[in-house]
């Protein structure tokens, strides 16, 4: 088992190298350098572009400028956004938690209303509760999420009073100077749109998921063998086919998680909710190579630990897998 | 839906009358999918809609001026008019062909270098198949939408480079698919016996392995136009979509700000993105069923 973490995390750390090179690649080949961009709207001279350029390092040859880079990261520093000349994990660091928040939430909600569905889809499969879960499902991965919640903005927020559609909380509201109830109320008329967005999206897939994995664990040989010992119905689903059929929903859980990372780009941008997201792509429209590599970075590093922690839980819930 | 629904396999002695091929199986059992038949009939109706735009269309779609501002659907102007005046009616019909066209290329450079990937680290096994399935890891560890953000934003933002960097951002997963194809099927006994008589390796992938691969691959394929339609229309909802001639994300886009003066440039474009998809998904999930009755 030790053996098997060290050899997933030297396996991880490569993944790593070979993504931080792909997003370096990826930004060298753009044509229009960052000297330019800013040289162009403060209308500046080919003398003050190239400063410019050697302030930060930008005319040293490629593999310099990456192994800086890597060097700099190694250290748990990203650099300093080239616009904001802040540094870039801070900025990060102070946008994350509103993302988490949002994403944590949403994982809670999609996982609690998913699973029921899909068990029950699977259990009385061909009924009509299983017939509408399904076409629900198809219907709702093939919603855009930008336009379901366009949707919703039109028909309730619009509609319906004390619905904000933009913003995480109300300007000013301390959570220190008003009651735990105030600031729940507060805090839940802001998220409610995003979440139900999210929740609706995420819904589906985990659905079909969790009804074709509960149908497979059902019709094993050892659900046979516990109807034919006399076992009640009771005991045959929920303990022995729902045990098993949970097995792939642990994996899913890591991908959910990085996948709604860069889902959330969307969400963030409609409702201004003040996550990493809107970072994101505040910093891919001012060509801020710093933070777009750290994004990026971060991205797969979440994907990664999510698989990881996903493969160690596989063997922690299956004494059948042995490394 | 389709899932739902019992696959029974009829004998098919009764209609021996004419040359049973492996296509025209596929279509008999196809034809018993209902939503899938529906589904192919609103595609075929698009397309054809996307192929004659400029002869329907009634106006220009980047003229304007044409119309009051903001003009509500009515006679004079089908699905309304824009901020700047302009046809939305004409503007929809062209955005079919942006739309379906940006799908359709996406997919296939997608399929296509999937293929490739997947049929070469599949066959060969060993050293090929380990650098290209890292390759792929690699691709696949980065969020693909942010991926695509970071690409789509450094490069010009034409139409050809937004069908590419969609192509070129998610052909992992089909190189995934085909490589377990390739895996089991290498191992056939057919492909033993094609290459005891001296066949090529280029012989054997394409015309022994790639056509008994072929069923998840267009599944895959099917799946992979309605995706890159809806990935090409959310980049278009940040402000990266192709704008000309607008694709219907673009139009959705434009209307974004305005959506209690004209809801109308909203709602219909979103309404189509969200039918063709859906379309894509049950033609997909049909062909799942008629391609392999034994998938199930």
């Amino acid at each position: 088992m030790g053996r098997y973490i060290v050899g997933r995390l030297i396996q991880a750390l490569f993944l790593l190298v070979g993504v931080s090179l792909l997003t370096f690649t990826i930004i060298q080949m753009a044509p229009g350098s960052f000297a330019e961009l800013v040289g162009e709207s403060q209308d500046a001279t080919v003398e003050e572009k190239a400063n410019l350029s050697a302030m930060y390092g930008l005319d040293q040859p490629v593999h310099v400028q990456y192994w800086r880079w890597v060097q700099q990261v190694a250290r748990g520093n990203f650099g300093r956004s080239l616009i904001s000349g802040r540094p870039v994990l801070d900025m990060i660091k102070e946008r994350l938690p509103a993302t988490i928040f949002l994403n944590l939430i949403s994982i809670f909600f999609i996982y609690l209303i998913a699973l029921p569905i899909g068990i029950i889809s699977a259990v009385k499969q061909y009924s009509w509760f299983d017939h509408i879960a399904t076409f629900t499902a198809f219907l709702g991965q093939a919603m855009p999420t930008f336009f379901f919640a366009m949707l919703l903005i039109y028909y309730v927020a619009l509609r319906v009073e004390g619905i904000p559609i933009a913003g995480m909380a109300t300007i000013g509201l301390d959570y220190k100077d008003v009651t735990f109830m105030t600031w729940f109320i507060d805090r839940a008329r802001y998220i409610i749109l995003p979440l139900t967005v999210i929740v609706l999206g995420g819904l589906a897939g985990l659905v079909r998921f969790m009804r074709a994995s509960m149908l497979d664990a059902i019709n094993q040989d050892y659900i046979r063998t516990a109807r034919a010992k006399g076992l009640s119905e009771r005991v045959v689903i929920y303990k022995h086919a729902l045990r098993n059929s949970l097995l792939p929903i642990v994996t899913a859980l890591g991908f959910t998680f990085s996948g709604l990372l860069g889902g959330s780009i969307v969400i963030e941008s409609i409702f201004a909710w003040p996550g990493v997201g809107l970072l994101a792509i505040q910093a891919i429209f001012t060509r801020d190579y710093q933070v777009i590599m750290a994004f990026n970075m971060i991205g797969a590093i979440m994907l990664v630990l999510g698989m990881l922690i996903a493969d160690i839980l596989y063997v922690v819930v299956d004494p059948r897998i042995k490394y | 839906m389709t899932t739902a629904q019992p696959q029974v396999t009829k004998p098919y002695t009764g209609m021996s009358t004419k040359e049973e091929t492996f296509w025209s199986l596929t279509w008999y059992r196809f034809r018993r999918h209902k939503m899938a038949m529906i589904s192919l009939a609103i595609l075929l109706i698009l397309y054809t809609i996307a192929l004659i735009a400029p002869y329907i269309a009634p106006h220009d779609p980047m003229d304007i001026h044409i119309g009051p501002r903001f003009a509500p659907p009515g006679r004079e102007f089908p699905a309304g008019t824009d901020r700047l005046g302009r046809d939305l009616y004409s503007r929809l019909l062209w955005g079919a062909r942006t739309s379906l066209s940006v799908g359709f290329v996406a997919a296939g450079v997608s399929i296509v270098i999937g293929t490739i990937v997947g049929a070469a680290a599949g066959y060969f096994g060993g050293v090929v198949d380990d650098v290209l399935m890292r390759i792929c890891e690699v691709i696949m560890a980065i969020p693909t939408f942010f991926l695509l953000l970071t690409v789509v934003a450094i490069f010009e933002r034409s139409m050809l480079n937004i069908m590419l960097v969609i192509g070129f951002t998610t052909w992992p997963s089909a190189a995934r698919l085909v490589r377990g194809q390739f895996l089991s099927l290498r191992e056939m006994d057919y492909v033993e016996a094609a290459r005891s008589i001296g066949a090529k390796n280029s012989r054997i992938t394409m015309w022994h392995i790639l056509p008994n691969a072929m069923a998840p691959i267009i599944v895959s394929t099917t799946l992979r136009i309605g995706g890159a339609i809806l990935t090409e229309s959310s980049l278009a909802f940040i402000g990266l979509g192709v704008t000309s001639p607008p694709s219907w994300g673009s139009l959705l886009e434009g209307g974004r700000h305005t959506l209690t003066v004209a809801p109308w440039m909203v709602m219909i474009p979103g309404a189509l993105i969200f039918v063709t998809i859906l379309a894509y998904n049950f033609v997909g999930d049909g062909l799942r069923d008629a391609l392999d009755p034994r998938l199930k």
